[in-house]
C-alpha cells in the first residue's frame, strides 16, 4: 500500500465512503420498509421502538458512531419474522411447545439475515436481532444468556420493546396506559432488564411518552431510515 | 427583530422537516419550512428566525453548506445548526468552515436536537 495518499485521493476515498454508506443505508431502508409492510401495526412499532432505543442510547451515552448502527438494528429486530409462517405468527389461540420453539426461531433468522457482513451496522442488527429477547436474569431465549453477556444495545432495544409492546393494543388485550407498564416493567418484570437501562428508562419517562406520541403523529416515516436522501 | 423561539427548518425531505417540526415544537419553538437554499433565503427576510436548522444535503442551487454560508454572510446573527448524514471528519469541517453555530448527525432523537437548540440559543 502506497502511504504517500495525496490530497486528491484523500477526497476520493472520502467519496467512496460515502457512496458505500449510501448504498448500505439504501439496502436497509428497503430492509425496514419490508417489516414494516409485515408488521401487524402498519410498521408503527417498528418506528418508535427505533426512536425510543436512540433516546435510550443517548441517555446511556452511547457514542455518536454507534446510534446508527443501533437505530437501524433497533427497527430491523424483529425481521427475523419474515421467516415465520403466518399460521404461527398470526394464531389468536396459544401455541404449542413446537409451535412457540419456530416462533422463537425468528431470532435466529433476523441473524441470518445480516451473516457473512462485518460493518458496524450489519454487526449491530445481527447482535440485537439474536440478542432482544434475552433477559438479564438468563430466562430469556434463544441462548438464555444473562447479565452482561447479553450485548449492550440488545438490552438497551429490550427495553424500548417491551414497553412499546405493553403500550400497544392486542387481539387479546388492550393498550396499557404508560404508567401501568412502567410500573410493570419496574415490578414483576424488573429482574428481566439491564439495571442501569431500566433505571434511565424510568427516570426519564416523560421523554419515552413524547417520543412515542410524537412518531404516532408523524404518518409517513419511509424516508427517515435514508439519510442520504 | 430576531425571534430566538423561531427556527426555521431547510430539508428537502418533507419527512425530516416533520420529524424536526414536531421535535421543536415541544420545545416551544415557533416553526417554518424551507425546501431548498434558495427558499430558505427568500424566507429569511419573512420570517426572521434566530436559528436555521439545515440539511447538509440538498438539491438544487445550493446545498446546505452554501446555503449556510450565504445565511451567516448576510445574518451573522443568525445560529445555523446543520444536520449531516453521519459524522464524517469531512463532514465536520466543512460544517466548521461555513461558519455553522454546530451540527447533528442524523440519525438524532429529538431531545437531542432541542438539548443543542437550547445550547445554540445561549
Amino acid at each position: 500500500v502506497n502511504m504517500q495518499v495525496g490530497i486528491e485521493q484523500v477526497g476520493e476515498i472520502v467519496n467512496a465512503q460515502h457512496a458505500i454508506q449510501r448504498a448500505e443505508v439504501a439496502g436497509l431502508t428497503r430492509l425496514v420498509r419490508a417489516a414494516r409492510f409485515h408488521d401487524d401495526d402498519t410498521g408503527a412499532h417498528i418506528v418508535r421502538v427505533a426512536f425510543l432505543s436512540l433516546e435510550l442510547a443517548r441517555l446511556m451515552g452511547l457514542p455518536q458512531e454507534q446510534q446508527l448502527p443501533l437505530f437501524y438494528a433497533a427497527a430491523l429486530h424483529d425481521v427475523g419474522k419474515v421467516a415465520i409462517p403466518d399460521a404461527i405468527l398470526k394464531k389468536p389461540g396459544r401455541l404449542t411447545a413446537e409451535e412457540r420453539d419456530v416462533m422463537q426461531s425468528h431470532c435466529w433468522a433476523g441473524a441470518r439475515l445480516f451473516a457473512h457482513d462485518e460493518s458496524d451496522i450489519a454487526h449491530a442488527c445481527r447482535t440485537v436481532a439474536l440478542n432482544h429477547h434475552e433477559n438479564y436474569d438468563g430466562s430469556g431465549y434463544p441462548n438464555q444468556v444473562q447479565g452482561e453477556e447479553i450485548p449492550l444495545q440488545a438490552r438497551i432495544v429490550s427495553v424500548a420493546d417491551v414497553f412499546d409492546a405493553l403500550t400497544m393494543e392486542r387481539c387479546y388485550r388492550p393498550a396499557m396506559s404508560y404508567e401501568h407498564a412502567l410500573s410493570l416493567m419496574c415490578g414483576e418484570m424488573l429482574r428481566k432488564f439491564d439495571p442501569q437501562c431500566i433505571r434511565l428508562f424510568s427516570d426519564n419517562i416523560d421523554h419515552f411518552k413524547a417520543l412515542h406520541g410524537l412518531i404516532n403523529r408523524l404518518g409517513a416515516v419511509d424516508d427517515l431510515f435514508d439519510f442520504y436522501g | 427583530m430576531v425571534m430566538t423561539k423561531r427556527v426555521l427548518v431547510v430539508d428537502d425531505q418533507p419527512e425530516l422537516r416533520k420529524l424536526v417540526r414536531l421535535s421543536l415544537e415541544m420545545g416551544g419553538y415557533e416553526v417554518f419550512e424551507a425546501d431548498n437554499g434558495q427558499r430558505c433565503l427568500e424566507l429569511l427576510r419573512v420570517v426572521k428566525p434566530g436559528i436555521v436548522v439545515m440539511d447538509a444535503m440538498m438539491p438544487g442551487r445550493y446545498d446546505g453548506f452554501q446555503a449556510c454560508q450565504k445565511v451567516k454572510a448576510e445574518y451573522p446573527h443568525i445560529k445555523v445548526i446543520m444536520l449531516t448524514a453521519r459524522a464524517q471528519q469531512a463532514d465536520r469541517e466543512l460544517a466548521a468552515k461555513v461558519n455553522s453555530d454546530a451540527y447533528v448527525t442524523k440519525p438524532f432523537s429529538p431531545m437531542a436536537l432541542l438539548d443543542i437548540l437550547e445550547e445554540v440559543a445561549k
